[in-house]
């Protein structure tokens, strides 16, 4: 026995009890399965996403409101906002759902309903020749007559509906979805009218417009529920609802993501959205890894050197001013360590000290990638790979000042999120950050190094 | 790049893909992919049972075994044949720091991934056999998850130094120091077991 275990062999005893555990049998075919499914998925997805999920959604949700009885009523003029599904009654012949963080109030008036919503996403029904409104900051949606019906098994009469979403978004972007009837849209710059399949865009400053039509929503091919559905609705209908707005909830969060996916604009040779900065998908993360590229924000005050926050309590952020007062507190303990911190870099990176002590943050960092530019490659490199969850390459030298240079922004980012989401709640704050809140948004840093050694598959 | 030395114990460092292989795989080929996964799927679930234990359950260690794969495919188009990695040591890395991952993530006791006191277990040792393993449990069990990652990578999957330092992102120098807390480990643990042995 070897007393001592070397470099030049385990123990052979231990090898023999340190057995492994083999893989189970149908393991490839399990993992073929899944990379097969998120193969298809990845280049069926934008395809499809869109139509399935309004299909899905409009035929689930529409079960679960006329299924859904006692459903509170919203009082005329009270400000609805919800962190949660929220489905409501609007006069005796409307029903709005509410996704969370939507908020709305609607009023009555010679018979015509006329609903404000401020915000969030919004599925209607609305019966049949009721005047119905939603006026949003982009512009209106008019219904202008409908013919959808709806059939539960002895659960509920046949209804006459109409039913669209209405999604307010980040205040500057209306997009109407059509499931059933007719609507107009219009603002000051125009009006387009959309029927059942349709959806349309509205933004702040152009008229509205049709977007990519659904095409499979149309009244034809609107899936029935199913017989095991209806079933079960006879024998539990309360399981069944829970089990329809938990799928209405699921599919409603698709359908968000497909609307977000189609208001990010172009997209690049490999399908990444170019003004994509936040939120990557995990294959977007290694497409980027394989270009080397990095897509980030820099914090104002890592850029500008502006410290205080201006301009965000007003009424189109929904930030009250001792709300930005507590973010400027916050600023004000974060800025000072990052900024010297920049500045220690760049006096280490130039030797530059009366630079380090009057340039502006933005021209130390400009200044140092233009002089590291093998650096900046090679850091480049391996932060694109951490973040797709793949092995960096070696770095036997530590950290170059470039690549000190980028973490420090990352991790100022960051932080300045985590700060501001005491204070707002995480999902405003990540919202104002993509929306360029606080930060400067829209660089891009992208090529790998030359040096062979420091391609991706060398880790 | 550092070459494992041959030992005449350590076993065999797996085959590597055949390169037309490899690269139909990397062009999406689904019979070479699966060609692939079959070939280095014994080494990520042996990698992985052996780091995390048998504790966590073979559900665990077929999700992580997935997870790796996953992430390969994933990479698989950028993999550089030409490159100084080896594509079942790039597979490994993977595997290891997801195991790593998992076991900070959820701290538990380690037990050998096999259990020697299983009936269906081969009986050629018995009572000995079992005390080995106690001894190995403990020893291990006493490892931090990177320090067991490492002796486990170089002992039982036989990765250079080189190669173990680049997937757990590691100087060479903290590899041979974890090397030799591990090996330290063992070697006490050994003495106690025949220390024990001895005197009773």
């Amino acid at each position: 026995m070897a007393d001592r275990p070397t470099d030049d062999g385990l123990d052979p005893r231990y090898r023999e009890v340190w057995r492994a555990a083999p893989p189970p049998s149908g393991f490839v075919d399990r993992v073929l399965a899944v990379t097969h499914a998120e193969g298809n998925v990845a280049a069926r997805k934008r395809r499809s996403l869109l139509g399935r999920a309004a299909i899905a959604l409009a035929v689930v949700a529409a079960a679960a409101v006329v299924l859904v009885g006692a459903r509170p009523r919203a009082r005329e003029g009270e400000h609805l906002a919800t962190t949660a599904r929220l489905s409501v009654s609007i006069t005796e012949r409307a029903t709005a759902v509410l996704e969370p963080r939507a908020h709305l109030r609607w009023r009555s008036a010679g018979g015509r309903v006329t609903v404000e919503q401020d915000g969030g996403d919004v599925f209607y029904r609305v019966d049949r020749g009721v005047a119905f409104e939603v006026k949003t900051a982009a512009g209106s949606v008019l219904v202008k007559g409908t013919c959808f019906k709806v059939e539960v098994t002895a659960m509920s009469p046949t209804t006459h509906t109409l039913i669209g979403a209405v999604s307010g978004m980040a205040i500057t972007a209306l997009a109407v979805t059509v499931y059933e009837g007719m609507v107009e849209v219009q603002n000051e710059h125009g009006e387009t009218r959309l029927g059942a399949g349709d959806r349309g865009v509205a933004e702040q400053g152009e008229a509205p417009r049709v977007a990519r039509p659904l095409s499979a929503a149309r009244p034809s091919n609107v899936p029935r529920l199913s017989d095991a559905t209806l079933a079960a609705l006879r024998e539990d209908p309360r399981a069944t609802i829970a089990a329809l707005e938990q799928k209405v909830a699921s599919l409603s969060s698709e359908l968000t993501e497909a609307r977000r996916q189609e208001l990010e604009g172009p997209r690049d040779k490999d399908g990444i959205p170019k003004k994509k900065f936040h939120d990557f998908t995990p294959e977007e993360l290694t497409i980027l890894a394989s270009r080397c590229e990095i897509r980030y924000d820099i914090p104002k005050f890592l850029s500008s050197g502006r410290i205080e926050l201006r301009g965000l309590g007003d009424a189109s952020n929904g930030i009250s001013e001792a709300e930005v007062a507590q973010l400027n507190r916050h600023l004000r303990e974060l800025a000072p360590p990052n900024l010297e911190r920049l500045r220690a870099l760049y006096r280490d990176g130039t030797g530059d000290h009366a630079g380090a002590a009057t340039l502006a943050p933005k021209q130390m960092i400009r200044a140092l990638f233009e002089r590291y530019p093998q650096e900046l490659d090679r850091a480049k490199q391996r932060l694109s790979l951490e973040r797709a969850g793949l092995p960096p390459p070696p770095d036997p030298g530590g950290p170059s000042v470039v690549e000190q240079l980028l973490r420090l922004i990352f991790a100022a980012g960051d932080e300045l999120e985590r700060r501001g989401a005491q204070v707002l709640g995480a999902e405003r704050t990540h919202e104002l950050r993509r929306n360029g809140a606080g930060y400067e948004p829209g660089n891009i840093q992208s090529g790998c190094p030359t040096a062979p050694a420091s391609t991706i598959s060398g880790q | 790049m550092v070459t494992p030395q041959p030992r005449a114990d350590a076993p065999r460092a797996p085959r590597e893909l055949d390169e037309i292989t490899l690269a139909r795989a990397q062009k999406g080929e689904r019979v070479a992919w699966a060609a692939l996964v079959a070939h280095h799927q014994g080494a990520v679930f042996a990698l992985i049972s052996r780091i995390l234990g048998r504790r966590r359950g073979s559900a665990a260690h077929q999700d992580l075994a997935q997870e790796t794969f996953l992430r390969v495919f994933r990479a698989l188009p950028t993999f550089d044949r030409q490159g100084p990695a080896r594509l079942s040591t790039w597979i490994l890395t993977i595997a290891s720091r997801l195991a790593i991952s998992e076991l900070r993530r959820r701290p538990m006791e380690y037990l050998l991934p096999v259990d020697v006191a299983d009936p269906a277990a081969p009986d050629d040792g018995g009572a000995a056999r079992r005390e080995l393993a106690r001894a190995l449990e403990k020893a291990m069990g006493d490892l931090a998850a990177p320090y067991r990652a490492a002796f486990v990578l170089r002992e039982l999957h036989d990765l250079s130094h080189e190669e173990i330092a680049r997937a757990l992102d590691i100087p060479i120098g903290t590899v041979k120091s974890r090397l030799s807390r591990a090996r330290q480990e063992l070697a006490s643990a050994l003495r106690e077991l025949e220390g024990g042995g001895k005197n009773g």
